[in-house]
């Protein structure tokens, strides 16, 4: 299977006070393309902060991470911020969506940051709505919406710009069990309709059961 | 309650910028009010001293009036009152020539006294004398001044020209620069002898005024009663028009309250802003307090407390900051010729005014917190805890309809006010004004903000859509678009007064058709002969008024009053007769009829045939009124009237100023005037220098203004500043997101920057709207005051005021900006 996502060596350390935690240490991973691994662990065992660098969203204190066979450490801030807009998708556990756009603004931010107009992408939002089942909300700002339709729709910006890789951080922690289903029915039929990678961490063992594969992470290693 | 307590001071201590912020609006707040209050107070006092420097220590004046008999009257009835008054002193004043060389004299202004007398009334320091003792004869005591201008010493002799008649006079004392001789570099005094002045005169046992100090100050207005009723046909009257002095003093005062207002107004939204945040954040702890048995009381009270803190330690600090601005404010005040005599700044306050500022702080903080603390007060405990309160901002249909009704108030109702409340009721509209401005500021940004969106996705491309949309009901940049235009509206409004006061000023001279003016002792046919003799001089008229005329019962005056000439007043003098001036002014040398300005058309409410009264000098005499002016003169308190009536009813034997036409440079043709009356006592003055004049009075006012407004416009942009970093703290998590989703820093600057510039030219507009509502009340409050200037709009003022507040919401925006780059997103996103 093609390699999607590799690192090598990883480690994170924190600074604490006047204490330096290191939070990962000699992380070596690779995930295959069209993989949906799930990434579990205690509190602080360092799983979210794995997705984080994997994202680019904070950078490593040593060893290297590789997205679709690029090395991030050397690329600059405005591409990886390309990377993020085009090959990443993001779904978090509070959903992060911009409270003053509505549902379709808040799906088509990651095209509107990559400079395309809008209206190119008006059938991509159509469809991506009907996929996440929020047809008829979308001029529904968050506020107006339940927790699970709000994961929805951060679901729909994830997948916007055709991403190869979903990235989840606790997609379901903030909803109740029937509505987590749902979320997690859907992100699986993404995966296996779409081919997307998926990466998400849980501490949810069912949530981990919709993957196809389980990373543990512990004191900041795979264990 | 302790624990509490400490808890919200270490809250207070830790907020330091808020903290700043929250003192700094109170103090200034405070202060501004304080120097306003007491603004007339030192007004007053600086009027008294000057009027001190004449009477001394004085409190009663006898002078003769248009009804007298003569110009002297006898000190004899005053001091038979001698059991009640302290002192009665009399002087006689006269004028006389000191020729110093063969091309230069001066005017002398001699007060003739008895030594004992004066030096009971207005004591006189000597730095040197001689022979002083017996003061009789031809002794003179000079200023100081005086002496070393004039290399004058104890001893010598000067020779003074008394109608028409030269006297040797010995110098016998130089006085210190104080009381009569605290000189304002104008005027030359001298004391002389007053039995030389009264033989002179033929006023033997007479004086031509009569000071006096009761023993018992309470028993003065009784004492001017009695006196009054002995010296019935001249005028008694308290040296120190105390009320009079007070009610000019006090219209001063009322364009200082207008900027207060506006000051008052902006803190109170910034303290309400900030106090929305104080208990949004101590939510939590608040919940924590009340679910461990802290009484809703007990939580409210330490809120109260926090606000109350804020307006003691804001109180204190105002009312010292008021002390020193007071200060400042007096000296911009005193006139050069103030400062010539070595008057120094002096302020006036009393501790009730102190008091009133405080107290004004405490409150001004307590009712500005007390509905972000009584709405936190209804939140039940249960939602506290459990995170659910609603942060949703609805848009309530009362505000947009309350808004536009006080819109309409202000922009409708200020014309139809009577005079009476005019100025209360156009004060309120200025509170109206800023109302209506930020309870429509919600809409009127809606309105902005899609025009923009259109505009923006050509000019700044897609990141531009998304600031517009970031900033559609976003409290903070709807609370800086308030602040900037209220700061914006208030320099428009000082600074439009002030240009408008200027081209007025400018429009006024422009009504002067000539080009060099002077007084001159005794002008008449002969000495006008003399002035049309001189080179260069192409025209001459003997212009005649009065001043301060009284109407109908004398409550009521006339400040300037024209005698006009049937063929050259229209032609030397635009007083802005309104229709036919020519046939007008000629209908006034027919009949006992006027023509009075606008102002004094809307102060009487007199129409065209109605009559009124005038105090002349030979008695009540009416004047029909045939038709309006619209002037600038003496502020609009202008008429005009035939001059052969003025001549008859005023008894006017002499010119009152002389007119002079020319092609040639006007400073050219005054020095030759000069030297062509070089052995008699001129003031003469371009109408350029007149002008000069004028404007430098008005430029040391209008900066007091603009010291205001400037400290308006400064706490708004403390606000501003306060209100970035309120939002960049709450949307830490969003703009992490959006870094999350893909959006590079550069992108982040970019909106953040299109955010502030969008903001900026939006609270720059909302700020020329404000202004404009809040200028428009000015024609009425001006013209309630007796100040009837009409307002000029400056493009290029309301161009600065967007300008200005988009450049100052693009600096405050420089620091989240910056820390926008810098994000950690892993921390913003899982941690705030």
């Amino acid at each position: 299977m093609e390699a999607i996502i590799e690192t090598n060596g990883l480690f994170k350390t924190f600074k604490l006070g006047m204490l330096d935690v290191e939070v990962l240490k000699d992380i070596n991973v690779t995930i295959g393309k069209g993989e949906f691994v799930s990434i579990m662990g205690p509190s602080g065992s360092g799983k979210s902060t794995l997705l984080y660098l994997i994202g680019g969203l904070d950078k490593p204190t040593s060893g290297s991470i590789r997205i679709k066979g690029k090395e991030l450490a050397v690329m600059k801030d405005k591409e990886q911020s390309i990377m993020r807009r085009r090959d990443i998708g993001f779904v978090f556990q509070f959903y992060n969506l911009i409270p003053n756009l509505n549902v379709e603004e808040n799906v088509m931010l990651p095209v509107l940051l990559d400079g395309k107009k809008m209206k190119a992408y008006r059938s991509r939002l159509d469809e991506i709505l009907e996929i996440v089942g929020l047809s008829d909300r979308r001029h529904h700002t968050p506020r107006e919406l339940s927790g699970g339709q709000q994961q929805r729709v951060a679901i729909a910006r994830a997948l916007i710009n055709e991403p190869d890789i979903i990235l989840a951080d606790e997609p379901i922690g903030n909803l109740d069990s029937k509505t987590g289903t749902e979320v997690m029915k859907l992100l699986q039929r993404i995966n296996k309709e779409q081919g997307k990678t998926i990466v998400q961490v849980t501490h949810s063992r069912e949530a981990a059961e919709y993957g196809n594969r389980t990373i543990n992470v512990r004191d900041g290693k795979v264990s | 309650m302790g624990i509490i307590f400490r808890f919200v001071l270490r809250n207070i201590k830790e907020k330091k910028f808020r903290t700043f912020l929250i003192l700094f609006s109170i103090t200034m707040s405070a202060a501004l009010f304080f120097a306003a209050d007491a603004m007339s107070g030192s007004v007053e006092k600086i009027v008294v001293d000057r009027i001190r420097k004449a009477v001394g220590s004085a409190e009663i004046l006898i002078t003769a009036n248009e009804k007298s008999p003569s110009r002297s009257m006898s000190m004899a009835f005053a001091q038979r009152l001698g059991d009640k008054l302290e002192y009665v002193a009399g002087t006689i004043h006269g004028s006389g020539i000191y020729k110093v060389g063969r091309d230069e004299s001066i005017r002398i202004d001699l007060h003739g006294f008895d030594m004992e007398e004066l030096q009971q009334m207005n004591p006189v320091a000597l730095t040197a004398e001689q022979k002083l003792y017996p003061f009789n004869g031809k002794k003179i005591i000079i200023s100081q001044n005086t002496a070393k201008k004039y290399r004058l010493a104890p001893g010598n002799v000067l020779d003074i020209e008394i109608d028409r008649q030269k006297h040797r006079f010995t110098v016998s004392g130089i006085a210190k620069p104080a009381g009569i001789f605290q000189e304002d570099g104008q005027s030359t005094n001298a004391i002389i002898p007053r039995a030389f002045l009264a033989g002179l005169y033929d006023m033997e046992g007479q004086v031509t005024a009569i000071y006096a100090k009761p023993k018992d100050l309470a028993e003065k207005q009784a004492l001017i009663e009695q006196l009054s009723k002995i010296y019935n046909r001249y005028s008694v009257r308290e040296a120190i028009p105390e009320e009079d002095i007070k009610r000019n003093a006090s219209t001063f005062t009322v364009p200082f309250m207008m900027m207060v207002v506006l000051v008052l107004f902006i803190s109170v939204f910034i303290i309400y802003t900030s106090f929305r945040v104080i208990t949004t954040e101590m939510l939590p702890v608040i919940g924590t307090f009340r679910s461990i048995g802290a009484t809703k009381t007990m939580t409210d009270m330490v809120l109260l407390a926090e606000s109350m803190t804020y307006g003691i330690i804001g109180g204190a600090l105002g009312c010292g900051l008021g002390i020193g601005m007071l200060y400042i404010m007096a000296n911009m005040l005193l006139t050069p010729a103030d400062k010539a005599a070595g008057f120094a700044a002096q302020i006036s306050y009393s501790p009730v005014q102190l008091a009133t500022a405080f107290i004004l702080a405490v409150v001004l903080s307590v009712i500005s917190s007390l509905v972000p603390i009584i709405k936190v007060s209804k939140i039940s405990v249960k939602d506290i805890v459990l995170n659910k309160i609603d942060t949703t901002k609805k848009r309530r249909k009362w505000k947009l309809a309350a808004g536009i009704l006080l819109f309409a108030t202000v922009l409708l109702l200020p014309q139809y006010m009577p005079r009476k409340i005019a100025v209360t009721f156009d004060m309120f509209c200025m509170v109206f004004a800023s109302i209506s401005i930020v309870l429509l500021i919600p809409y009127l940004t809606a309105g902005f903000i899609k025009i923009f969106e259109k505009a923006y996705i050509f000019i700044f491309g897609n990141e531009g859509t998304l600031a517009v949309k970031n900033l559609r009901d976003n409290k903070n940049i709807l609370n800086n678009i308030s602040l900037l235009a209220m700061g914006i509206s208030a320099l428009l409004l000082i600074n439009t007064i002030s240009f408008s006061v200027f081209k007025e000023v400018a429009n006024a001279y422009r009504g002067y058709h000539y080009a060099v003016r002077f007084y001159i002792d005794e002008a008449d046919r002969e000495k006008l002969g003399k002035v049309e003799r001189v080179e260069g001089v192409d025209a001459v008229y003997g212009n005649m008024y009065v001043h301060d005329i009284g109407v109908g019962d004398g409550k009521d005056r006339i400040m300037l009053l024209y005698g006009a000439d049937r063929v050259k007043f229209n032609d030397y003098i635009d007083v802005g007769i309104l229709g036919d001036a020519n046939a007008l002014v000629d209908e006034l040398s027919q009949s006992r009829s006027i023509i009075i300005s606008n102002a004094l058309k809307y102060k009487f409410g007199v129409e065209i045939g109605d009559k009124l009264v005038l105090n002349t000098k030979t008695g009540d005499r009416e004047y029909r009124v045939i038709g309006f002016c619209e002037t600038l003169f003496q502020n609009g308190q202008t008429a005009v009237i035939g001059d052969r009536f003025l001549k008859s009813d005023w008894k006017l034997k002499y010119i009152s100023e002389v007119l002079v036409k020319t092609d040639e440079d006007p400073e050219v043709l005054k020095e030759r005037i000069k030297e062509s009356f070089k052995d008699q006592q001129l003031y003469i003055q371009t109408v350029a220098g007149m002008e000069r004049e004028n404007n430098e009075a008005n430029t040391a006012l209008f900066g007091i203004f603009r010291i205001f407004s400037i400290m308006t416009m400064v706490i708004g942009v403390f606000g501003i500043l306060n209100n970035f970093a309120i939002s960049f703290m709450e949307r830490k998590r969003g703009l992490a997101m959006m870094r999350a989703n893909g959006m590079s820093k550069g992108q982040s600057i970019k909106m953040i920057f299109i955010e502030a510039l969008t903001g900026g030219l939006i609270g720059g507009a909302v700020g020329i709207l404000t202004g404009i509502l809040l200028i428009s009340v000015i024609p009425y409050l001006l013209k309630a005051i007796d100040m009837p200037i009409p307002v000029h709009y400056s493009g290029l003022l309301f161009a600065q005021g967007l300008i200005g507040g988009t450049v100052v919401t693009l600096i405050a925006s420089l620091s989240p900006a910056m820390k926008s780059s810098k994000l950690n997103i892993m921390e913003a996103i899982k941690y705030e």
